[in-house]
């Protein structure tokens, strides 16, 4: 089929009433969610997941995927006004967002967020267009060797690449690695680490795990933060436009803050964030007079959100072309799928067209409605945050709660919340990131049954995953990552301590 | 969130300082190391307990027993980093913890036993002590709002098959 055969199946499949419907509720609930701060994206998505089970796997994906990038719109909102980002991928936009805001320009630049966010959404969305059937094809044509090294590189990189601290991130690996084989052994039956319970044998409800870790253990952390904050402006439709110089100096660094965040998107264990502080910094650097920075200047605004909106499209890249997931809001798109009973790999595109071309349009018509939502509706998004946060969570944790009982009609996934829940509270005040956890949980399952087979075909000679070469230059990437890892960890400790 | 919250970080950092000429050592990394090492063997001698098969055909045990390795040398190397920077214990706000996660068996136990209503009704009341509770009327009027509107979201619009009242069976 051509591309344009493949954008009309999408389309056809996007626009059916129940994928419009489910699309728009979406980007309505991540972009509610996203505007509070304290929860962010990937809190909004593992909060939201239980409403998607039952649905079809393309329209469960079209509304998670909405509630990811309606966050991340709705995550700049809480920056300019109330200088607390409402995802951690807004935080850069408070540096030049809450000056505006300040200056009583508030309704410019929500403004203009907006609009970069939807330019960076959209070329996002052409990079998955034109890249995805390529890089499927050539994932096809890999072993399973080749694959497990893939895997392996790709959670080193999620686990060492942007975490402050690279050995904490690799435990975090291997944490969610070992979660994962609690439960029945495929191969041999054997049930493990069940504590007598029947219900643990089937292994670990990946939503009861997702919502402790991420839902409630930041219902708890922002208890601490959300105490004081008000609205102080007014934002009305008419105080909104920007000035036509303020458009001339804005589309440039929209334009490189996509393709940072695009790129930085698609490469496993970088994600949004990381494209907004580097699209911030080149435009500080690249400006005439950078002094301007940090009291509003609207180029700082709307390279970070043209970039955090890119990487958020580009991020599907990985996730359904190769079945591997870059960030812990991918690896729950990928979970959602496998609960489907769909397998995500290089074969979901020729297997699953209407999934894959399907959201890819549902990304067009979830852009357009959020751009309705955030330009003429904004003053619902203002008045939400004059809503107090302590009548907030507690409604939130019945959210939760009730949302994780209706997947089984089981009280015990409730408990499941509680330990993870906790375990999310313990590891955070160790300050150990999270998102690794569940990546290897995600991939756990899949890295082993590679592995299994690649052993097979090499007769239980480790030799053979460096003789393949594809492999072989993954797991070479991969030492590499961890050379860095351990030298970045021995390396910063004195001078830290010396300061 | 780096850039915004900074100055309180470097605060934070430089009263860490001054701790670090007390003592060198991150009692949060150690902590965290300790974490790190605990479950590891529980995976390492759980996983031995079961076949452990060969490379060729593993057994059931391999994979949980040869995580549980990697993560004690994890566990023990990021105890060794920790000795050489300064940290204070970790900050726990123990109402707030508490309450919270206190709310969610709360709801669990009463799900089955009285119905929606009553357990999350409970669970928000259980959950709102979180914070000194100034206002004792707004929280019952926000935990008979957040029952009725979760029984009205889960129970009227999406059908999930759950009592709202035990009798109601």
């Amino acid at each position: 089929m051509s591309l344009i055969d493949n954008i009309a199946l999408g389309f056809s499949t996007a626009i059916s009433v129940q994928n419009l419907l489910y699309c728009f509720l979406g980007v309505f609930f991540g972009t509610l969610l996203g505007a509070l701060p304290g929860i962010g994206a990937l809190a909004a998505v593992s909060i939201l997941l239980p409403l998607t089970f039952g649905l079809d796997p393309t329209t469960a994906l079209v509304m998670l995927a909405g509630v990811y990038y309606g966050a991340e719109y709705g995550g700049s909102t809480s920056s300019i006004l109330l200088n607390l980002p409402g995802t951690p991928s807004n935080a850069v936009t408070c540096l030049d967002g809450y000056p505006m805001a300040q200056q009583g320009r508030a309704g410019v630049a929500l403004f203009a967020t907006t609009v970069a966010s939807f330019f960076g959404g959209s070329l996002g969305i052409i990079a998955l267009y034109t890249i995805s059937p390529y890089l499927a094809e050539a994932a096809i044509a890999m072993g399973p060797a080749d694959y497990f090294s893939l895997m392996v590189a790709g959670l080193v990189a999620a686990a060492a690449v942007t975490q402050e601290e690279p050995l904490k991130g690799l435990a975090m690996v291997v944490f969610g690695l070992a979660l994962g084989t609690v439960g029945t052994d495929i191969d041999s039956g054997v049930a493990r680490f069940h504590w007598g319970m029947l219900e643990l044998r089937d292994g670990i409800s990946f939503i009861a795990l997702a919502m402790g870790l991420f839902g409630v253990s930041e219902v708890i952390l922002s208890l601490a933060t959300m105490h004081e904050r008000q609205v102080k402006q007014r934002v009305t439709l008419r105080g909104m436009l920007p000035t036509r110089s303020e458009w001339k100096r804005s589309f440039k660094p929209a334009l490189r803050g996509a393709g940072i965040g695009g790129i930085f998107g698609a490469l496993p264990g970088t994600g949004p964030t990381i494209g907004t502080f580097i699209g911030y910094t080149l435009e500080q650097r690249l400006a005439k007079d950078p002094s301007i920075f940090g009291k509003g200047a609207i180029e700082g605004i709307v390279s970070p959100e043209s970039a955090n909106n890119a990487a958020v499209q580009t991020a599907f890249i990985p996730t359904l072309t190769l079945g591997i997931p870059g960030s812990a809001t991918m690896a729950i798109m990928l979970g959602a799928l496998m609960m489907n009973g769909v397998a995500p790999g290089p074969n979901l595109i020729n297997s699953n067209p209407e999934i894959f071309w399907g959201l890819a349009a549902s990304f067009w018509i979830g852009n357009v409605f959020l751009l309705v939502l955030n330009i003429p509706l904004i003053g619902i998004w203002v008045r939400l945050l004059q809503v107090p946060y302590h009548l907030l969570y507690p409604a939130i944790l019945i959210l939760i709660c009730v949302g994780c009982y209706t997947i089984r009609s089981n009280v015990f996934d409730i408990f499941l919340v509680l330990i993870f829940g906790l375990l999310g509270f313990v590891l955070r005040k160790l300050r150990f990131q999270l998102a690794p956890v569940l990546i290897g949980f995600i991939l756990g399952p899949m890295i082993e049954e590679n592995f299994k087979r690649a052993m097979l075909f090499g007769r239980g000679d480790f030799t053979y995953l460096v003789q393949q070469p594809v492999s072989g230059v993954f797991l070479g990437i991969t030492a590499l990552l961890i050379v860095w890892a351990v030298w970045r960890t021995v390396r910063k400790r004195p001078r830290r301590a010396a300061e | 969130m780096g850039p915004v919250t900074s100055p309180r970080i470097r605060h934070r950092r430089a009263c860490e300082g001054r701790e670090a000429s007390v003592r060198q050592v991150d009692r949060t990394d150690i902590l965290a190391g300790l974490f790190v090492i605990a479950f590891g063997l529980y995976f390492l001698i759980g996983g031995l307990e079961y076949r452990m098969g060969t490379v060729v055909r593993m057994g059931p045990g391999f994979v949980p027993a040869a995580l549980g390795g990697i993560a004690v040398i994890l566990g023990l190397a990021i105890c060794a980093a920790a000795f050489r920077r300064a940290g204070a214990w970790p900050r726990i706000d123990w109402r707030q913890t508490l309450m919270v996660l206190a709310a969610i068996p709360v709801f669990a136990l009463l799900l089955e036993r009285t119905g929606l209503l009553p357990a999350a009704f409970l669970a928000v009341l259980v959950a709102s002590a979180a914070l000194p509770v100034t206002r004792p009327l707004t929280n019952v009027i926000l935990a008979a709002a957040v029952a009725l509107g979760a029984w009205a979201v889960f129970v009227l619009l999406l059908g999930m098959p759950i009592p709202p009242l035990w009798f109601d069976l």
